[in-house]
């Protein structure tokens, strides 16, 4: 990150340098067995950043890993494996042919890419312990096979490998981390830029809200396998190397228990973080050889600290660290403030919607939604004319919520038709509705917690991204230009909105007042042309809510339509044009705000019938 | 005939993977969490179990008390230290992990502490079949037919038994009518005074002790070792999860599922493969109703 | 004048990062009907979660009978003779209508006084004889009238010194809220249970009430007999905001 921070110093340019201090390794340590062990952890840091991909960044708990990376060893194995190495009569591993190493990583990754898109697809729909078991099935389904299928994999006898060489030179033993360490650094910075780019805010968005992520325009589906694809693919760079470290590979290695313990390393060494990747899988590899005296103790150890970990440092030892060296060296902002202060200055951060199609910015005709026998909205008409305030209001439960959630289609209506400015949104998905132009803010906040304020903004620009996943995953110059553009355009909704000082602080730390502003926000990151407000006051003090006032009325003078629904009556008959009102899922009135206050029908929806005393008005 | 005796065993498996399953069902529907380490716990009554009546040669039934009182304290001491820290934090699967790692505790307590090793575990009923239709033999015992073991049929009524009491008991009494208040409704359970902390300490209880005497019950058929609760841990997970997690019939069905493609795949396909068909089925299954057989689908809302 | 049977004294309740109450005083003598108004998210539910011990306050007192509810958990306070009608209802749909009033007689059941609860069942099902119809049925069969009649007559078998009606009007037609109010003006009649009314229904809540308070954004800003208040023109500002302009 930090791409609109001034120029870096030299010794920050020269840091790059340090990530060459390992290969010194088998030079400082003259013990081929403690050299082997940083190989190991290489490896399997490759495999706990993939994993994290899917736990971190996701947010889905897989306990399957170890079958991806199984497809990715046994692949390299069955197409590198050497006749003369595994002679056993059942073994028919001497059909295949035998593949150099690289070549074989190919169709590895490739096999396991293939079978994250097929893990991808119940992830979609299932989640927390239907998901998980979904991953552990599948790991036994892998294991089981390899297990079984002797004819290919040799079953439980394993396979044996010739140790690579590139000529006479031997890469096995010490030599083997010349190997695994460019990879891994490959591998980690490509997972790094993509997590810090619009797609790792996409993972994100959809693990704390897929519902928010859609209306920013993010297509769940699509990112969602997408991360398992990426996921597998790492654990499928993995398995392959892992295949070489041993020249020897076993069904035994890819037991549940294997993904159980990369489960632990990944939260040990804390998730979101390529430090605590490799903190984890150095646990893994460590930790069995500290305990060399009581290695049956090993798991027990294992379990034990998990829970200490999951009780006494959640964010893991890497999450401990950082938070102690922000204690100390608090972030300064200041210099990066100040350029993107600079950028955003004059920026216009609401372009006025090209006028054409309908005069209407939305209009419901005959609009009803049932669930199962209760019919929460029925027959509704309603309309917002281009650049208008409509405000909706009317009791709890009076189908109000549920209208939102059929404009951003959420829910598919049982019948009836909308339109904005012309176009039947009907055929349209949530997300691609927000690319259309439909924005909202949510009654109960919808914030993405872990992400920065601006990067919650730069969510809602999120279909403002052009670059390839590869541009993303190499950091070329497109990716990287967007990136600066998208954190200067953030910056200035932020500064459209008030909220630019908070701009660096994490979203959850947010006051409410603030994160209802945030709200609006990202919202209009989406550069809308119709904004609905889902009870944008709620929960807000007298001043709040003049300030969400004052922002209404600036949003409604850059031209856009705007959607009020309020409880708030003083912020509804004070911003909207004409006001409807529904009660029992109908529209009982409709017309400007004095006429709504003074209509009987409207009193009693809210106040009751009175027989005592005629209504006051 | 053949095809029955292995009906037979498929429905005694299967009912084992029921009945651990509604331990899992139990849990998930006080506190919507799901103990991972219930096929540990089986483990643990089947290992307790085998010190005890097979080692010091305890009667059986005395054995069996201990079990489950061995169950309902690690239940307690399980909510005590893995769940309710996890549900405190912020993290949606800090209880996934923290079960898995209690499970991976006593795994790994029983092989250092007790034995790494397979151990016979004797039928209370004795380890011979019971033979029907066979042919007579000369001294009288028979030969052929179907040959049924007397665990096998102490398992279908034992865990029919106990699923059956531990729902007569929801539906019949006070106290079980709570149980369900609480799963249902939290907030208005505790304003009928209902103290909703002590029926989920109630209810993993309850499905630990489940699962210790599962293990004493499958014990016979299985061997007893410290790895016998693993995998069956799993599959009886798959069972509950087929069934809808919020069902007590859709456990049975789940299990029965699990249970007799296992035995019909072990004998008409291969060993190896014997859990794959039910395994694949969980998951098509879950990718047309992503919520089981009988669970009920969720309505999102915003 | 007597001990108020419930008071509430500068009740501050945070709900996540909201102040929902900002500070609240009332309270509610022996006998009386008191009715609190106000328009949706005011503040009127999180006043009723705070006395039941659903939800602590962040700061402030709840006095009831003369000992503390303020850190009680919400299954003692029933004890203590408080009962709710949560908003919405909230009847356990996938029991019966029988089941539903045994668990609200829960606690008397638990110390043994099962002749008193059969009796006392007994008498819901005169005032209520569509639940008697109804008892093996589902809960979640019956109609939103049928279950709002259903919590109360849930909440009333703890026998309660304090029964909390909660939004009893919310999601019903006005004739069945007629029947709900009509109810509510017998439990008054028959003087032994103390009642505390939130309703956003104001004109209905205060034909019934005998005195009331207008919540608004958390803070109580009119007090008053029911009367008085009934012809108070400020309450139906406060439902639909000041004067429009336009």
């Amino acid at each position: 990150m930090g791409t609109g921070a001034p120029r870096p110093s030299v010794l920050r340019r020269l840091a790059p340098l340090l990530l060459l201090l390992p290969l010194l390794i088998p030079r400082a340590v003259d013990n081929s067995y403690y050299v082997g062990m940083v190989s190991r952890i290489l490896v399997y840091a490759m495999l706990v950043a993939s994993l994290d991909l899917v736990v971190g960044y996701l947010g889905d708990v897989s306990i399957g890993h170890a079958g991806l990376f199984a497809i990715g060893a046994y692949t390299v194995a069955v197409l590198t494996a050497s006749p003369t190495l595994n002679t056993d009569a059942y073994s028919t591993i001497q059909h295949w042919p035998q593949l150099p190493f690289l070549i074989a990583l190919v169709p590895a990754i490739a096999l396991a890419a293939f079978a994250g898109f097929l893990l991808g697809f119940p992830a979609l729909r299932s989640s927390g312990p239907y998901l998980a078991v979904i991953t552990i099935v599948y790991g036994l389904i892998i294991y089981t096979f390899i297990n079984e299928q002797e004819s290919l994999t040799n079953g439980t006898k394993g396979i044996t490998l010739t140790p690579l060489h590139l000529g006479t030179l031997k890469l096995s033993g010490v030599n083997y981390l010349y190997v695994v360490y460019p990879v891994l650094v490959l591998v980690l910075f490509v997972v790094h830029n993509v997590t810090h780019s619009f797609w790792g805010r996409a993972f994100e968005a959809i693990k704390y809200s897929s519902v928010a992520a859609e209306c920013c325009g993010i297509g769940r589906s699509y990112f969602k396998v997408s991360a398992f694809v990426l996921s597998a693919a790492v654990a499928g760079v993995a398995g392959g190397f892992f295949a070489q470290l041993d020249s020897y590979v076993a069904p035994n290695t890819f037991a549940y228990s294997f993904s159980v313990e990369f489960l632990i390393a990944l939260i040990f060494g804390g998730v979101r973080s390529i430090a605590g990747n490799v903190v984890g899988a150095a646990l893994v590899v460590v930790l069995p050889d500290l305990f060399a005296g009581f290695a049956d103790y090993r798991l027990m150890v294992y379990g034990s600290l998990l829970l200490v970990v999951l009780y006494f440092v959640p964010e893991g030892m890497v999450g401990l660290v950082r938070r102690a060296w922000l204690r100390l060296r608090p972030p300064d902002h200041a210099a990066e403030r100040a350029s993107l202060e600079a950028q955003a200055a004059g920026l216009e951060v609401l372009s006025r919607p090209h006028p054409g199609g309908d005069a209407m910015a939305l209009r419901l005709e005959g609009l009803e939604m049932k669930f199962g026998g209760l019919i929460a909205v029925r027959d509704l008409d309603l309309e917002v004319p281009r650049g208008a305030v409509r405000g909706l209001i009317g009791p709890n439960g009076s189908g109000k919520s549920t209208t939102v959630n059929v404009l951003t289609g959420l829910y598919t209506p049982t019948a009836g038709r909308l339109y904005s400015f012309g176009q039947d949104l009907a055929p349209l998905k949530t997300h691609q509705r927000a690319r259309a132009g439909i924005a909202r803010t949510f009654q109960n906040l919808q914030l993405f917690g872990d992400l920065t304020v601006l990067e919650n903004v730069m969510v809602g620009l999120h279909p403002s991204f052009q670059a390839s996943l590869f541009e993303v995953a190499f950091r070329l110059p497109r990716a990287r230009r967007e990136e600066a553009e998208a954190r200067v355009r953030a910056y200035a909704l932020l500064r459209f909105v008030g909220l630019q000082p908070a701009a660096f602080d994490k979203a959850r730390n947010l006051a409410y007042g603030q994160a209802r502003l945030l709200e609006i926000a990202r919202a209009l990151a989406l550069s809308p042309k119709l904004l609905l407000l889902d009870e944008p006051a709620a929960g807000l003090t007298a001043g709040e809510i003049q300030s969400i006032n004052g922002l209404i009325q600036k949003i409604k003078a850059a031209g856009v339509s705007i959607l009020l629904i309020e409880h708030h009556m003083d912020m509804v008959m004070a911003m909207s044009d004409d006001v409807s009102v529904l009660d029992f899922g109908k529209k009982i009135a409709e017309g400007t705000p004095k006429r709504i206050q003074e209509d009987p029908a409207v009193v009693e929806a809210y106040l009751g019938t009175h027989k005592t005393s005629s209504v006051v008005v | 005939m053949q095809t029955l005796q292995l009906l037979i065993s498929g429905v005694a498996q299967g009912m084992i993977y029921a009945l651990v399953a509604f331990g899992y069902n139990i849990t998930f529907a006080t506190s919507k969490t799901l103990n991972f380490s219930l096929g540990n716990f089986l483990m643990l009554g089947g290992v307790v179990g085998f010190i005890l009546y097979m080692t010091h040669n305890w009667p059986f039934f005395a054995a069996l008390a201990a079990v489950v009182l061995v169950g309902m304290v690690g239940g307690a001491v399980l909510l005590k230290v893995a769940v309710e820290p996890s549900l405190n934090q912020r993290s949606a699967y800090g209880w996934i992990l923290a079960t898995l790692a209690v499970g991976i505790v006593l795994r790994n307590a029983a092989e250092v502490f007790w034995s790494t090793d397979d151990f016979k575990f004797r039928s209370p009923l004795g380890d011979s079949p019971w033979r029907f239709f066979g042919e007579p033999q000369p001294d009288g015992s028979m030969s052929g037919g179907l040959g049924v073991y007397p665990q096998e049929v102490l398992i279908i009524f034992v865990s029919l038994a106990i699923v059956a009491a531990v729902e007569l008991f929801k539906r019949r009494t006070v106290f079980g009518k709570a149980v369900v208040a609480v799963s249902e409704d939290k907030d208005t359970a505790s304003l009928m005074g209902i103290d909703q902390k002590f029926v989920i300490l109630f209810s993993f209880m309850l499905s630990t002790a489940i699962a210790t005497v599962g293990g004493v019950l499958v014990a016979p058929i299985t061997l007893v070792s410290a790895t016998m609760g693993t995998v069956l841990g799993v599959k009886a997970y798959s069972a509950s999860i087929i069934g809808g997690l919020e069902s007590g019939f859709g456990v049975v069905v789940g299990g029965l599922f699990l249970g007799v493609s296992e035995s019909l795949t072990a004998r008409f396909v291969s060993t190896g493969y014997k859990d794959v068909p039910g395994f694949v089925v969980l998951v098509l299954l879950l990718l047309f109703k992503p919520s089981g057989l009988f669970g009920r689908a969720a309505i999102r809302k915003v | 004048m007597a001990e108020p049977l419930l008071s509430i004294e500068e009740l501050v309740v945070d709900y996540g990062r909201i102040r929902a109450l900002k500070g609240i005083s009332l309270s509610v003598g022996q006998g009386e009907l008191v009715a609190v108004i106000g328009s949706n998210g005011a503040g009127k539910t999180t006043m009723m979660k705070t006395i039941s011990g659903l939800l602590k306050p962040t700061s402030g007192r709840v006095m009831f009978d003369g000992k503390p509810l303020t850190g009680v958990p919400a299954h003692r306070v029933v004890k203590l003779g408080v009962a709710q009608v949560p908003e919405g209802r909230r009847v356990f749909a996938q029991q019966t209508v029988r089941d539903n009033l045994v668990l609200g007689a829960f606690l008397r059941l638990r110390s043994g006084q099962k002749r008193e609860v059969a009796e006392d069942t007994e008498r819901m099902f005169s005032i209520f004889p569509r639940l008697r119809e109804r008892q093996d049925q589902l809960a979640g069969t019956l109609s939103g009238g049928e279950q709002q009649m259903l919590a109360i007559a849930r909440a009333l078998l703890s026998r309660p010194k304090l029964l909390l009606l909660d939004e009893p009007s919310m999601g019903l037609a006005p004739v069945i809220i007629d029947e709900v109010f009509a109810l509510i003006e017998r439990l008054k009649a028959a003087r032994d249970t103390t009642l505390l009314l939130v309703e956003q229904l104001a004109f209905r809540a205060l034909e019934v009430a005998d005195r009331a308070y207008v919540i608004e954004q958390g803070s109580i800003k009119l007090a008053g007999s029911a009367k008085e208040l009934l012809a108070n023109p400020s309450v139906q500002q406060a439902y639909l905001g000041a004067a429009a302009t336009h």
